[in-house]
């Protein structure tokens, strides 16, 4: 089929809805009558759907990278737990875990909480939601974007680099938190606080994520009060960093 | 930071809009939908996802801009219908993902979804093969519901009229690499009746 340019023009507007009543109701009525009219107007209905079902399959990626640096939520772990115990393995594995319980405990009162080692355990670097890098050759190659790209590309050092340079041109929460990050990750504890803490006075958005990371940032460096105090504000927010801070505080405890 | 607030981070592509929501909603929204439908934790999560996506194109297309309710009941409007088309399509007992229902949702009241569920796959990972500019102007058209106006000025064409005339050779493309590889009797020819 050779579709002539009139035609797809046709398409193109009725798709766009800015044809007239008049050219609507006579496109309408040769969809219903003309069978190769019909398979045309269904091909370009087809391709915006799967232009729009790309497009959002990438955002629903985006959300999946988020997602994955998130605390499970309390109900989900019970929900999970709750399926995988079948009724006769419930005593048995209440010894069980009695047992495992003590042993747990035994070590814990013998052996101080190694504090490196539980922020190796709850620390995941937050994921780069703000821009995120897009298979496109329209997008610039500049300092932001090489950036977040290195970020991305877990070259921390490079990230952080170029983040200072960008917070010297303007002060933003997503590169402050993100630098936060970077910065941990390469043992620059204090360094990382002071991003959190402008994050945390200067901005409204991502508080709890920023208190979050600061009170790993003081469990790192075994400054086990002031984590406590910061991870205790965290538990009393809505967010689902709420959950694990308690249960963060419980472990420090 | 109030709704009509994020509603504007998420229309001017400020992706700390969407995220604020995401993680702003999600315990409760997970907890709700497992409580309400006895739904599967994963499950529960997808649906989550999905509303979310959803939202996010509803908020570019605008239907946000005068919203009566809170955005928080808007988000839950969304999942109760994911739910309930979920129990009607009774896959309870199969798992489906995010993808399932975004592909619902674009391909809204049509009949015969399974071959086009097919097609959408396959009309996506073509569309990923197109070059630029034709890439990034039909998405910025099609999927940012960006005016040509818009348009224009971001890619830098002379004026909308311009942009127009590249839209359609860049559709024609996407034509001939979808419809040179995908043989007829895998997709629909049914007569349209319209709604």
């Amino acid at each position: 089929m050779n579709p002539n340019l009139h035609d797809i023009d046709l398409i193109h507007r009725y798709l766009d809805r800015s044809l007239s009543d008049e050219e609507k109701v006579n496109l309408e009525k040769r969809l219903k009558e003309e069978p190769e009219f019909n398979t045309l107007y269904r091909e370009h209905q087809m391709l915006v759907q799967g232009i729009r079902y790309s497009g959002l399959q990438e955002k629903l990626n985006q959300l999946r990278v988020l997602e994955s640096v998130l605390p499970e939520t309390v109900h989900v772990e019970d929900k999970k737990r709750q399926i995988r115990l079948h009724s006769y393995w419930k005593p048995l594995l209440a010894v069980a875990a009695s047992l495992a319980l003590f042993v747990v405990l035994f070590f814990l009162w013998k052996k101080p909480v190694d504090h490196e080692q539980l922020f190796a355990q709850e620390f995941k670097a937050y994921p780069n939601i703000f821009e995120p890098i897009v298979r496109s050759d329209a997008q610039p190659i500049n300092d932001r974007t090489e950036a977040f790209a290195a970020y991305e590309a877990r070259d921390y050092q490079k990230a952080a680099t170029l983040f200072k340079k960008l917070l010297q041109e303007k002060e933003e929460p997503g590169v402050l938190l993100l630098l936060g990050n970077a910065n941990l990750i390469l043992g620059n504890t204090s360094e990382a606080r002071n991003n959190f803490i402008t994050l945390i006075n200067n901005f409204d958005e991502y508080d709890t994520q920023a208190k979050w990371y600061l009170g790993l940032s003081y469990l790192k460096d075994g400054d086990v009060k002031s984590a406590q105090l910061i991870l205790q504000e965290v538990s009393n927010s809505e967010f689902s960093y709420a959950s694990k801070a308690k249960e963060l505080l419980k472990q420090i405890e | 930071m109030s709704d009509p607030e994020i509603i504007n981070l998420i229309r001017n592509e400020d992706s700390r809009g969407l995220s604020m929501v995401y993680e702003k909603f999600r315990n409760e929204f997970i907890h709700w939908i497992i409580k309400t439908y006895g739904t599967d934790p994963d499950d529960a999560r997808e649906f989550y996802q999905a509303s979310i996506v959803i939202l996010y194109d509803n908020t570019m297309a605008g239907k946000l801009d005068s919203l009566q309710s809170s955005l928080k009941t808007y988000l839950f409007g969304i999942g109760k219908n994911l739910a309930l088309q979920q129990l009607r399509l009774n896959h309870r007992k199969q798992k489906t993902g995010a993808e399932f229902y975004i592909k619902n949702y674009v391909l809204d009241n049509q009949e015969d979804k399974m071959k086009e569920e097919v097609n959408l796959e396959i009309i996506s990972q073509s569309f990923s093969t197109l070059g630029e500019p034709c890439h990034e102007l039909l998405s910025l058209y099609y999927y940012k519901k960006k005016s040509m106006e818009e348009i224009s000025a971001t890619l830098g064409y002379k004026n909308p009229e311009t942009a127009k005339n590249q839209k359609y050779k860049c559709m024609e493309r996407l034509r001939k690499i979808v419809f040179g590889t995908l043989h007829p009797s895998t997709y629909s020819t049914e007569p349209f009746t319209e709604e």
